[in-house]
């Protein structure tokens, strides 16, 4: 029960792609327009009738949805993912984590995650009211590079590029998940050190770089 | 393993002709291997261009067992799955011929490099591997368990200090006899990559190899043509791997792969002391990378190397030695008593000991004028190369190479450009996308004065030190302006900056020696060919009249300069060279033809003008001739309106410098 509104997992996911549409420019399934008339989306006033856009009330509540799926990813990422491999199977698994993130709990893990802006995969994460607030009362535990202080380290958690060129440099300079990493130097550009190396990088690039902090 | 590489028809020939055997040397880069090509070859790196491009790749010889082998430095290159042009050639080079392979590694980094080494096991040649560097290894507390390597990996492992010849005999002693190709290295690929392997193999049994396969898999146009598969097999195995997203991911999943199997062979193998470069060497990169420390350390690095070294030094002691005092009393005394002896046609003469004479003017221009500013350019090139400056220098400009449309990287080609800019514009090739080659390249062309020009130019302006101060802002403006606008308006990928800073270390006199001598060799052959043309066509266009015909063509353009027309000459030659053109005017300031505001203009305007015939000849064949021309065009275009804007400017506020 989610406002008051009975939604079930197949609409909310419904209620994604229609969002990943509008606002990401992704394809949709085939099997979606076919879908929401069965599910009477038009009728529930969350599509304009007869069109595959989403109404004001529509977009609130898969915002939402997107939302609660990218923490999921995020919070499993995060706390147990390594690698790509990993934040693969993580995404199987968020489908399942996200329909339990109730109202509420939503926000306290968003928290936890340090208000994260992106997911595992790049994707932007819709803002909550709580990253509106910004009180970063807890210490994120994994953090983008370009987050990190200078003189701190940690391990690298994973690597979420959006260009596969950018993945591919990182991995062909020998830099994977699940290596010790330490920063030394945030400005002018970031400069870090992985095994016995030195690389320098700018923003763009340190921000696809997340790191689990020594604790 | 049976995948034997094809060498290419024309590389096959000549090893057949002369089975003379190869040796390559491949690797990351800052890992030491001109060092050891150096220590191997014993002789300087003849520096020749690869076939159908022109990155440098150095070539010499090395006695082996009583039989003469070449020796291959290829350039430096992180994997086999190339990201920039430079490691295109690379990896080209070592897929499209036949030899023994040795991976020179960094010791204190193998678990960075042994992927790499994995991923040559997997080509079916002879390998070595060449674990260079083991003083710093040491120093790291880094240990290495050689003999557990050799045998994990069934490649001979040699340790070294190619610096101080550490292990160069053992080295030597091994491939005098190459070792049998290692056995196919054990890599597990993701399943359905495993899957799409055996399915091309067995459909496609001319491409048995693992290595192959995995190469037809990544749409690499190398394994199609060193080993064609049909179509359909290629299709059939990539349908196996699944989607676009699946395939995309590919390249990322194979390397994790690598990475995988290289850490399992260094357990045991490998251990760590943890120990971080040393106090001092802390120290110094702690200020070198701080942008208060680090600019200031810049303008030292620029006043004493560029400023004092190659300016005063190069371009006014020497020059003036070489000028006045081997040239003026020995050199040209000698060749006009010689001509005057055995030719006796006073128009033919002139060809050689003229005013534009070959030996008076083409031999004076490039060795006493051009050689002693570019060869000690050169030298501190080599010198803050060997150090490991520049790359801190590209993380300082970063963000302000942003502005311009350019990352970090992109210090090294436009440095270099003030040492030869026709070098710089090959070296734009370290650049990954072509969006930042073409503005680095049209940067180089109109805004970089080269060492030859800014000698000529310092010479010029050294009696108007406002002028100077004047004509560095002009030309910094100018590329700041067009840097910002091309970053603007050109469309394309924006430029990403990654870059590994390798450990600071003291340069050795050996190694800048050898460098320098390879590039001076190589600018000597494609100046001085152009510089004797020079003569020849001026003294044609003499001896037939066509000469006065053209400046008279030119004085108008000189003359709505507020130039004197005498310097019409200046600007022939600048389309020869702009350092050519910049010498003419040499000439003129001695003879004080000209005031300070109206070389303020000359230089400016050459400084911006076309480049040599060197630089558009190699522009063309990096960019081609639409993106050549266009240029061209347009450098023409700005030199002469700002050269006009200019003289303007100094007449309307009736400024005289």
């Amino acid at each position: 029960m989610v406002h008051g509104v009975d939604i079930g997992e197949v609409e909310q996911e419904l209620l994604e792609d229609l969002w990943q549409h509008q606002m990401e420019d992704r394809p949709l399934p085939e099997s979606l327009p076919a879908q929401v008339k069965a599910y009477h989306f038009a009728e529930r006033g969350w599509l304009a009738q007869g069109t595959l856009t989403l109404t004001e009330a529509g977009q609130v509540l898969a915002r939402r949805a997107i939302r609660r799926h990218r923490l999921a990813e995020r919070l499993l990422a995060d706390l147990m993912g390594t690698g790509r491999e990993r934040a693969e199977e993580a995404e199987e698994d968020a489908c399942v984590l996200e329909h339990s993130l109730i109202e509420g709990l939503d926000e306290k893990v968003c928290a936890f995650l340090g208000h994260p802006r992106v997911c595992p995969h790049g994707h932007p994460i819709p803002e909550g009211d709580c990253c509106k607030k910004a009180s970063q009362t807890v210490d994120p535990v994994v953090l983008a590079l370009s987050q990190i202080r200078a003189g701190e380290g940690g391990t690298i958690a994973y690597l979420s590029t959006h260009e596969s060129g950018d993945l591919q440099k990182f991995l062909s300079m020998g830099i994977h998940p699940g290596d010790p990493i330490a920063v030394v130097r945030q400005t002018p550009s970031i400069v870090f050190r992985c095994g016995h190396s030195q690389f320098a990088v700018d923003r763009h690039m340190a921000d696809q770089v997340y790191v689990r902090r020594d604790t | 393993m049976t995948t034997a590489l094809q060498p290419r028809p024309e590389e096959a020939g000549s090893s057949q002709a002369q089975p003379a055997r190869r040796v390559f040397l491949v690797g990351n880069p800052n890992v030491g291997k001109s060092v050891l090509f150096n220590a191997l070859t014993g002789s300087y790196a003849v520096v020749s261009n690869y076939p159908g491009t022109t990155v440098e790749v150095s070539r010499g010889h090395v006695e082996l067992g009583g039989e003469r082998c070449e020796v291959v430095d290829t350039p430096g290159m992180y994997s086999l799955r190339p990201i920039t042009d430079e490691e295109r050639v690379a990896r080209d080079i070592l897929l499209r011929s036949d030899g023994c392979m040795v991976h020179v590694v960094d010791a204190k980094n193998l678990p960075r490099m042994l992927p790499l080494t994995l991923e040559l096991c997997m080509m079916g040649r002879p390998l070595v591997m060449a674990l260079n560097l083991m003083d710093e290894a040491r120093a790291a507390g880094v240990h290495v368990d050689v003999r557990a390597l050799s045998a994990a990996l069934g490649v001979p492992v040699i340790e070294m200090v190619a610096t101080r010849g550490e292990g160069l005999s053992a080295l030597k002693e091994i491939l005098a006899s190459p070792p049998p190709p290692p056995p196919v290295p054990e890599v597990r690929f993701p399943r359905a990559i495993e899957a799409a392997l055996s399915e091309l193999r067995a459909r496609a049994p001319s491409c048995a190899g693992r290595f192959w396969a995995l190469h037809h898999l990544e749409a690499d146009p190398a394994a199609q043509e060193a080993c064609p598969v049909p179509e359909d097999a290629l299709a059939a195995a990539m349908a196996i791997i699944g989607g676009p997203a699946r395939l995309r991911a590919l390249p990322a999943d194979v390397a994790q792969a690598f990475h995988e199997a290289s850490k399992a062979i260094l357990r045991g193998v490998y251990t760590d002391g943890g120990r971080w470069a040393s106090t001092l060497q802390r120290r110094l990169d702690q200020l070198l990378l701080n942008p208060w420390t680090g600019f200031p350390i810049l303008g030292i690095v620029i006043y004493v190397g560029l400023y004092q070294f190659v300016g005063v030094f190069g371009g006014g002691t020497v020059v003036n030695f070489l000028e006045n005092v081997v040239f003026g009393q020995w050199v040209n005394p000698f060749f006009e008593r010689v001509f005057a002896v055995i030719v006796p046609w006073d128009w033919l003469r002139t060809l050689f000991v003229g005013d534009y004479g070959m030996f008076t003017l083409g031999l004076r221009y490039a060795t006493a004028i051009i050689f002693p500013v570019v060869g000690t350019f050169f030298v501190a090139f080599s010198v803050l190369e060997d150090t490991g400056y520049l790359p801190r220098l590209a993380m300082m400009l970063d963000r302000l190479f942003k502005g311009i449309g350019l990352n970090g990287r992109a210090v090294i080609p436009l440095v270099l450009g003030f040492g030869c800019d026709t070098m710089a514009t090959m070296v734009t090739r370290i650049l990954e996308t072509k969006r930042e080659r073409v503005i680095a390249t049209f940067l180089l062309a109109l805004s970089i004065p080269c060492a030859a020009q800014i000698g000529v130019i310092l010479g010029l302006l050294s009696g108007h030190p406002a002028a100077l101060l004047l004509w560095g802002a002009i030309m910094l403006s100018i590329f700041v302006a067009a840097g910002t606008l091309m970053a603007r308006f050109l469309p394309g990928e924006r430029p990403t900056f990654f870059m590994e800073l390798p450990p600071l270390r003291l340069p050795s006199i050996k190694n800048v020696w050898s460098k320098t001598v390879s590039r001076m060799g190589w600018y000597f052959l494609e100046v001085f060919p152009l510089f004797i043309l020079a003569s020849v066509l001026i003294w044609i266009g003499q001896v037939t009249g066509l000469f006065t015909k053209i400046v008279a063509m030119v004085v108008p353009m000189v003359k709505f300069l507020g130039l004197p027309a005498q310097a019409a000459v200046a600007f022939l030659f600048g389309f020869f060279r702009r350092d050519y053109g910049a010498a003419g005017l040499y000439d003129l300031q001695r003879t004080g033809v000209m005031t300070g505001n109206q070389l303020l203009v000359a230089t400016v305007v050459l400084t911006l003008f076309l480049p040599c015939i060197a630089q558009f000849l190699i522009m063309r064949k990096e960019r081609g001739w639409g993106v050549t021309l266009a240029m061209s065009g347009v450098i023409l275009g700005t030199a002469f309106a700002i050269g006009w804007l200019l003289n303007t400017a100094l007449v309307v506020t009736g400024v005289t410098l």
